[in-house]
């Protein structure tokens, strides 16, 4: 079930209303349980199947692992911890290795072949990738290696387990969140607080603008653009991989703000996942900003795994390159992909860091207009984020060359800017985008001290009502033109 | 109490600017096409009258000049006086007829009219009183308290097997339009829609921009719930022949609203005539094979069972009938609403398009000289 669909729009009071009605915090969990498998069998009842068993592995081994104390003189506790914690790689890598790699490999290994000169023969299977999966088995893992680690105790309770692991709000593409924040909440009683509920409902508002208002309208042009690099233009392309980093960004965020609202609703908090990336100053900080509940996954069970910056720079150097092509393989099962987490990698220990560190919460700096030292910084991020954007949305690794290429080779034809203006001054798609894109840009710089935009303390009443409707107008109209995308990440 | 009177004055002051701010966002950005049909406590539905504006059509996806006559009807002015030598045919019909999506020149009433006009020493006027949601009830008033009065020598109904049966119907559609219904006493008797409702709705749908958007969310909202629930729509239910008691007394309905239609033409001696509009699920197969599957089991769903049944009831009432699904089919051998060069409809699903009005008129036009179904009138 998607956010944006109707089918929610009925879920979710239904769900919100029996939830406030039942005063026991068990009967609360068990009701999320069951709305979350309703919620996530939408798409295919047999999803609902995969989704348990991974979670009972994980219950099952997380007690397993809680029982099995170290002990340090015979060293068999140690064994039997790292047995169990394998076996829970073994069993959430493997969901994922088959369900969504499993093609990527077949196909690899056998381009791989063929260069050899030994044609092996063809196996193909027809794998339904189920939505979400990417999301899900990484908060499972997150919990096991964080038992294993002694940093949490494994819960007995089998529903408050799969409460955390199912809550709908963020099951299908997060944010990712860590059984030490989230399952605590699902162990306390909540309390309905309605000053949560009016935030939580202006940050889906705010998360269904950026979808259905922003991300559907870009999405037409860059698919467009990116169908046929080959007869696109140089300008028209630089234009569609501007647009694509909004489209990914606002659908993206979007759908965070909305799963954040969401789960505000009913009373639980869940960790921000954007924080105005496109203001970054650096790669690090980009990283810092953006998907924040991923890379910090990646900071936390991948990077530090590898040895963080504990050895020598180049040893450094090298986890940093790993982590984010492991983290590009993950977005998707593609050498793209793979492309893109290396370029990030690269830049990421290439480039030079600003010298001052950033407050998260003021990105760009305090000033309303920014210095133009920061200004430059920020134009170079993004025009870099951009660049390696395009091996993140182009259909292969040569259609990404091939747009690079051409927008390098034809950035100086007046010819392409020329259709574009004409397109602008015709009233055309660019029109109405451009607008768009610039009125958002500003309320994102004004509001960038904030968690979102749509939080006006000390405004009075009928103002800050007048800027909810009109924002709920926006999201009605545009949801009904009919031009809806799925969230890009749900591929993931 | 100060505080209270402050509380209520916030809130008032509150709605008021919300208000404001919906209706300048919907004029100012919406893309739903501004409704020019309003509501009429005499015959049911007609657009406004009087109007000449450029609207654009999200159907055809082009701005088309609309222009109405007095009466509210998509034609030139008519005059009361019938000119001599002139026959008069007077056309009702649905949105197939009154077809927004496209000039008047290339709709189907003033293509009918060229062609009967063609004939040497004929000359027809054909009166389009063609309006979206119009059904076959509305249009036996509008006969009755408006067409009458111009001295037709013939009336045409479009009837469009889509929709008009489920319009014909307070049980089938929800819509707030003038309906007939069967009385205890078995007479065919009129519910008409209040002057209050026509007031309120013709003052909102004329001021607020606002008021008409919402009405096309909610409806397009319900439509969306009531597919969620079940994917074959109320409407298209008209193609089962096992569907339910509900259709059984629609088309019971229908059947006595056209004998009455039969008999107070023959009384003022005007011919009445028949013609069945194809909805594209009847002429694309593989729309309908998607009706088909939407149905589901236990349903019985026939492409020409609403023409079929159609027939009988025109025969049992002695009027001339003519089904255009023959000929569209025919325009259409390979049947696919996938190609292109075969397309009868707007966007291959919609009302017709200039193709499709073309070919209605001239199949309706033969079939007229062929059966010499129109008086001898206008020589």
């Amino acid at each position: 079930m998607s956010f944006t669909s109707v089918a929610f729009l009925v879920f979710l009071p239904v769900v919100w209303a029996i939830y406030w009605c039942l005063r026991r915090r068990e009967w609360q969990n068990l009701l999320l349980v069951c709305a979350s498998y309703v919620f996530y069998g939408w798409w295919d009842a047999r999803f609902c199947v995969l989704m348990l068993t991974s979670s009972l592995v994980d219950y099952g081994l997380g007690l397993a692992l809680g029982r099995s104390a170290p002990d340090s003189e015979t060293g068999t506790g140690f064994r039997r911890r790292r047995l169990l914690l394998a076996l829970s790689l073994a069993a959430n890598l493997g969901l994922l290795g088959v369900f969504k790699y499993f093609g990527f490999f077949v196909d690899s290994f056998q381009a791989a072949a063929t260069l050899l000169g030994w044609s092996p023969g063809a196996l193909t299977l027809e794998i339904i990738l189920p939505v979400g999966i990417s999301f899900y088995t990484f908060q499972t893992l997150s919990y096991t290696i964080d038992i294993y680690r002694g940093r949490l105790q494994p819960t007995r309770n089998l529903v408050d387990y799969l409460a955390f692991v199912s809550f709908f709000p963020q099951l299908v593409a997060g944010p990712i969140e860590r059984a030490s924040r989230l399952l605590p909440q699902f162990q306390q009683p909540r309390c309905w607080d309605r000053g949560a509920f009016g935030e939580g409902l202006r940050q889906m508002l705010w998360g269904l603008f950026k979808k259905v208002v922003i991300a559907d309208s870009l999405a037409g042009p860059v698919a467009a653009a990116f169908a046929s690099p080959e007869t696109a233009g140089g300008p028209r392309l630089m234009v569609a991989t501007v647009l694509f980093a909004y489209q990914i960004y606002c659908d993206f965020s979007g759908y965070s703000d909305i799963a954040i609202g969401t789960a505000r609703l009913f009373g639980i908090g869940l960790m921000r996942n954007f924080a105005y990336p496109y203001f970054s100053q650096s790669i690090v900080e980009f990283w810092q900003r953006w998907h924040i509940s991923l890379s910090t996954w990646f900071r936390d069970y991948v990077y530090i795994a590898l040895g963080g910056n504990r050895g020598r720079r180049m040893q450094t150097w090298r986890n940093a390159v790993v982590t984010f092509l492991v983290s590009g393989l993950w977005h998707g099962a593609a050498w793209r992909f793979v492309a893109w987490g290396g370029l990030h990698g690269v830049s990421l220990v290439a480039l030079p860091r600003p010298p001052e560190k950033v407050s998260i919460d003021h990105p760009g700096g305090t000033r309303l207009v920014p210095a133009p030292v920061v200004l430059l910084r920020m134009i170079l991020v993004f025009t870099l984020v951009c660049a390696f954007w395009v091996f993140f949305r182009a259909d292969s690794l040569a259609d990404a060359w091939l747009v690079w290429k051409k927008i390098a080779t034809e950035i100086h034809v007046a010819e392409g800017y020329r259709e574009l203006v004409l397109e602008y001054q015709g009233r055309g798609p660019l029109f109405g985008i451009t607008h768009l894109l610039v009125v958002f840009l500003v309320i994102e710089w004004l509001s960038r001290h904030k968690p979102h935009p749509v939080d006006f303390p000390g405004w009075p009443r009928p103002l800050r009502w007048s800027v909810y409707s009109a924002l709920a107008w926006f999201v009605i109209e545009y949801g009904g033109r009919g031009d809806a995308n799925p969230f890009i990440y749900f591929q993931f | 109490m100060i505080l209270k009177l402050r509380t209520t004055a916030e809130w008032l002051v509150t709605l008021a600017g919300v208000l404001l701010v919906l209706e300048a966002c919907t004029r100012f950005f919406s893309t739903v096409p501004e409704s020019v049909i309003e509501r009429d406590e005499v015959i049911g539905v007609r657009f406004e009258r009087s109007l000449d504006r450029h609207r654009y059509d999200a159907e055809s996806d082009r701005v088309v000049r609309l222009q109405t006559n007095t009466q509210g009807f998509r034609d030139d002015e008519w005059d009361r006086e019938k000119p001599d030598g002139v026959g008069r045919l007077v056309v009702f019909g649905d949105s197939f007829i009154a077809a927004n999506a496209l000039p008047r020149d290339q709709i189907l009433v003033s293509r009918l009219e060229k062609l009967l006009n063609r004939r040497q020493g004929l000359r027809w006027e054909a009166m389009n009183f063609g309006v979206g949601g119009s059904s076959t009830g509305q249009q036996l008033v509008a006969y009755r308290k408006l067409a009458s009065g111009y001295g037709p020598d013939a009336v045409l109904i479009c009837f469009g097997t889509s929709s008009d049966v489920t319009d014909n119907s307070s049980e089938l559609s929800s819509n707030p339009i003038l309906r007939c219904r069967i009385a205890g006493d078995g007479q065919l008797e009129t519910v008409g829609v209040t002057a209050a409702q026509r007031r309120s709705s013709q003052v909102l749908n004329r001021y607020s921009r606002f008021y008409d958007w919402q009405k096309h969310v909610v409806n397009r909202f319900v439509k969306q719930v009531r597919r969620g629930v079940q994917p074959l729509e109320l409407r298209h239910r008209v193609y089962d022949a096992a569907s339910g008691p509900r259709f059984q007394r629609a088309w019971e309905l229908t059947a006595r609203i056209l004998e009455q239609f039969r008999a107070e033409t023959s009384r003022d001696g005007v011919a009445l005539l028949v013609v069945s509009i194809p909805a594209s699920a009847q002429v694309y197969r593989d729309q309908f094979q998607r009706l088909r599957e939407q149905a589901g089991s236990g349903s019985r769903m026939e492409e020409d069972y609403p023409d079929t049944r159609l027939a009988a009831v025109c025969r049992r009432a002695g009027i001339p009938y003519l089904s255009l699904l023959p000929v569209f089919r025919a325009a259409a051998p390979d049947r696919d609403s996938g190609l292109l060069s075969q397309r009868l409809f707007l966007k291959g699903k919609g009302h017709f398009n200039k193709t499709g009005h073309d070919l209605a008129a001239g199949a309706i036009d033969e079939w007229l000289a062929r059966s010499k179904a129109l008086p001898a009138v206008g020589r």
